[in-house]
């Protein structure tokens, strides 16, 4: 029985990885089931697919929202429920470098997820899936079956007269323009949390520990620079997020450390008064763009 | 230590390799009582020393029962369960008697909240109460007497074993004296039940890393504030998805636990016999944490007199034993409250029937099934959620979220992962089919299916809920 269960799952894996070469010029065929698997395969797909990405963007759910929206020498590092501490520990792990880092500085209170890093580096496994893909999260059977419902409720809402309307790109944001009473609810908590008062000696501390990050990544020869989302506006204002920004540009000086322009949030339009809708995505990645390319225009192509 | 985790293969191999080398025979407990002394204090070595007092406390008890002074017997368990009562109170509880009584900015008040957790006090805590009880009851029941070995040295052996065995040492099941200890003695490779081990495993793995894992990033916006945005259908999905999770999370490990037991030559009782298809509370009872109920019945029910003394008197009783086996799951009012609904439930039940006989039919069964089923997974929100105020608005978003649209993704991925376990319910139920005993002959195509999912669709790695209690 032993040996009988031990050559059908060999058989499966064989058979499993072939579907996944038939299928490897349809990547939406795959789509991930939940919010770690996706940060999971954001982080294997840079790992094994993009390391020789040029540009890298680190930080939270915030910059999730730019993933597919950047060129193609760039790669979005940003972990839903996460921080850019994860995204910077990866980077350091890596035997790759990119040439550009843009830092989130939005969460910096969220430290970096040790599991979650160190399950990528597990020992062993790290080289496994290097070498069977099948083994990475993206590829998960759960990932086809899923991918395949999308697929297939796309093409029948297309073939019934509707605009295919499930969202096959991930992470899209729908703008609910605060309306909804709840989400009214959800914008006002957010506020609320800013007001309230900030740890200051918590702050201080998760800032000198970004500064250590980055200046150990910049003396690896790696260019930073610094960004913030753009935000609710009230949010934005809020007294947690002031003094946040202002002990980060006391720690890391504007003189001495590159920033983007700070974003006037008014121009932006958010689903939960901390995430980019669609349209505002789109816009700022632009402007993410325009703006890197001014201050390094090596990065051009 | 995580049963799913590098570090605890490695732990297991030079265990299990040491333990079986002929040249080690002789040291098998030693090498047991060590290991598992180190699987506990991987994460905090000083609560090592907890355990081992509480390990001395019931041997040294126990022995005096059998043979210290008759006379002072009583009193010596009396001091014994008290004793473990008073250190399960103290450090399980101690965070909830400050927010309760003191202030937390008061010195009492701090104190108590930093109190840490030992991993599994509550399952050894009550594996020793079944021990020192088993030994004042060797009166009644003779062949209890032999659980207590004359050498006190290896009576103290043998307890430490019982209750620090690694496998069920931290979830369970808790393991009665009287069924562990008579199974010590020297183990041989060629008494390993290979496949049935190799079966539990992939069976315990799965529930618990494809299923209950994959199934607890979905269920994880039950949360608050998440759920407030969620439509009623997200809600209702998320409520049965956490109902399968915590039986394949909770299933999973005892499953697991057994297995590994079986590759030391050790029989651990089962913990769980299909939960899902109880058809009244008393039953669901019998099928679920089985060590537990058991435990309880056995140690609290019926020495409060149990249904021997009236109707009343058996409601009562109900209650007061399921509200503190609420309370042993955890420090919080919620587990009272999940514990008290449930005796409730066992108390109501028992006066329907009392009063009214239901015909047997297929569709009086279904419903029944589908009513305790519906009842016991709006309870487990007690446990998801321990802010009873947010239990209430959880409840409050099912009827208010109705015009709410929202990602059906959660809801089919939660019947996906929840099908396994719905399968296994029902090939339990229809184990006389045809169709049901040709799965079951071509069991290895199964098995295949569950270790291929098992590389290939792990969700990400999280520790057992009941860790936690």
């Amino acid at each position: 029985m032993v040996k009988k269960t031990i050559i059908i799952t060999g058989l499966l894996f064989v058979a499993y990885s072939g579907v996944l070469y038939a299928i490897r010029t349809r990547p939406w065929f795959l789509s991930s089931q939940s919010q770690w698997q996706w940060n999971v395969s954001r982080a294997q797909e840079y790992l094994y697919e993009k390391n020789d990405a040029r540009v890298v963007v680190v930080g939270s759910s915030l910059s999730a929202t730019l993933v597919d929206l950047v060129p193609s020498h760039w790669f979005v590092m940003a972990f839903k429920g996460q921080s850019l501490f994860d995204g910077i520990e990866i980077l350091q792990r890596s035997a790759a470098k990119p040439s550009l880092v843009l830092v989130e500085i939005n969460v910096v209170t969220r430290p970096m997820n040790k599991r979650f890093v160190d399950n990528l580096f597990s020992p062993g496994f790290y080289t496994l899936r290097e070498w069977f893909p099948v083994l990475r999260a993206k590829n998960a059977p759960g990932s086809l079956y899923l991918g395949s419902i999308r697929v297939a409720t796309t093409l029948w809402q297309k073939h019934a007269g509707g605009h295919g309307g499930v969202a096959v790109r991930e992470g899209a944001a729908v703008s609910t323009r605060g309306e909804d009473a709840v989400v009214r609810q959800v914008v006002g908590r957010m506020i609320d949390d800013g007001q309230e008062s900030p740890d200051s000696q918590y702050i201080e501390s998760c800032v000198a520990t970004m500064k250590a990050r980055i200046d150990m990544l910049q003396e690896s020869g790696v260019r930073v620079i610094l960004y913030e989302m753009p935000v609710d506006e009230r949010v934005f204002d809020s007294p947690k997020a002031r003094l946040l920004r202002s002990v980060i540009r006391a720690r890391l000086p504007p003189e001495v450390y590159r920033y983007l322009p700070t974003p006037d949030c008014k121009a932006f339009r958010t689903t939960d008064g901390s995430h980019l809708d669609g349209e505002s995505s789109v816009r700022y990645a632009l402007m993410m763009q325009t703006n890197v390319v001014r201050m390094l225009p090596d990065l051009l192509n | 230590m995580l049963f799913n985790s590098n570090v605890f293969a490695l732990f297991f191999i030079i265990t299990w390799a040491l333990y079986y080398l002929p040249v080690f025979r002789r040291f098998q407990i030693g090498i047991l009582i060590v290991s598992s002394l180190v699987f506990y204090a991987w994460e905090l070595p000083v609560l090592v020393v907890l355990l081992v007092c509480s390990c001395l406390v019931n041997a040294v008890v126990s022995y005096l029962v059998i043979y210290g002074d008759r006379t002072r017997r009583h009193a010596c368990v009396v001091m014994g369960v008290g004793l473990s009562l008073c250190a399960l109170a103290f450090f399980k509880y101690g965070p909830l008697i400050a927010r309760a009584l003191f202030r937390p900015t008061s010195s009492v008040g701090e104190f108590l909240l930093m109190i840490p957790l030992p991993i599994g006090i509550s399952f050894y805590t009550f594996q020793g109460i079944s021990l020192m009880i088993d030994a004042l009851r060797s009166d009644r029941i003779p062949e209890f007497r032999a659980i207590v070995h004359p050498s006190f040295l290896k009576h103290l052996q043998n307890t430490t074993l019982s209750i620090v065995f690694f496998p069920q040492l931290v979830a369970g099941p808790i393991l009665k004296a009287h069924d562990y200890i008579p199974q010590i003695r020297e183990k041989f490779l060629r008494d390993i039940q290979w496949e049935r081990c190799f079966r539990l495993l992939i069976m315990g793995y799965f529930l618990k890393m494809v299923v209950a894992d994959n199934l607890k990033d979905h269920t994880f916006w039950i949360e608050y504030p998440y759920f407030l945005m969620q439509p009623t259908m997200t809600l209702l999905a998320m409520l049965f998805g956490f109902s399968m999770q915590i039986f394949a999370d909770f299933a999973g490990y005892s499953i697991i636990a057994i297995g590994l037991a079986g590759l030391f030559g050790y029989d651990v009782m089962t913990n769980f016999n299909f939960p899902y298809i109880a058809q009244s509370f008393s039953e669901f009872w019998t099928r679920w944490h089985i060590s537990l109920s058991t435990f309880l019945k056995e140690y609290l029910y019926i020495p409060l007199g149990g249904n021997r003394k009236g109707a009343i008197r058996t409601y009562l009783n109900l209650m007061i034993v399921m509200f503190l086996g609420g309370l042993w799951h955890g420090a919080a009012w919620s587990y009272a409250v999940w514990g008290s609904v449930h005796g409730l439930a066992l108390a109501v039940e028992r006066f329907i029937s009392s009063k009214i006989t239901f015909k047997e039919s297929a569709f009086v069964r279904v419903v029944k099934t589908v009513a305790v089923f519906v009842l016991v997974t709006f309870a487990w929100l007690l446990f998801k959620l321990p802010d009873f105020s947010q239990v209430i608005q959880y409840l409050q978003a099912i009827f208010l979220n109705l015009h709410r649209q929202g990602d059906s993704v959660p809801a089919t991925m939660i019947l996906l992962y929840s099908l396994p376990i719905i399968l296994y319910h029902a090939c339990h139920v229809w184990r006389d089919t045809r169709l049901v005993r040709w799965i079951r002959s071509h069991d290895p195509l199964a098995y295949g299916i569950m270790l291929f999912l098992l590389v290939t669709n792990s969700g990400s790695p999280s520790a057992f809920i009941y860790f936690q209690f």
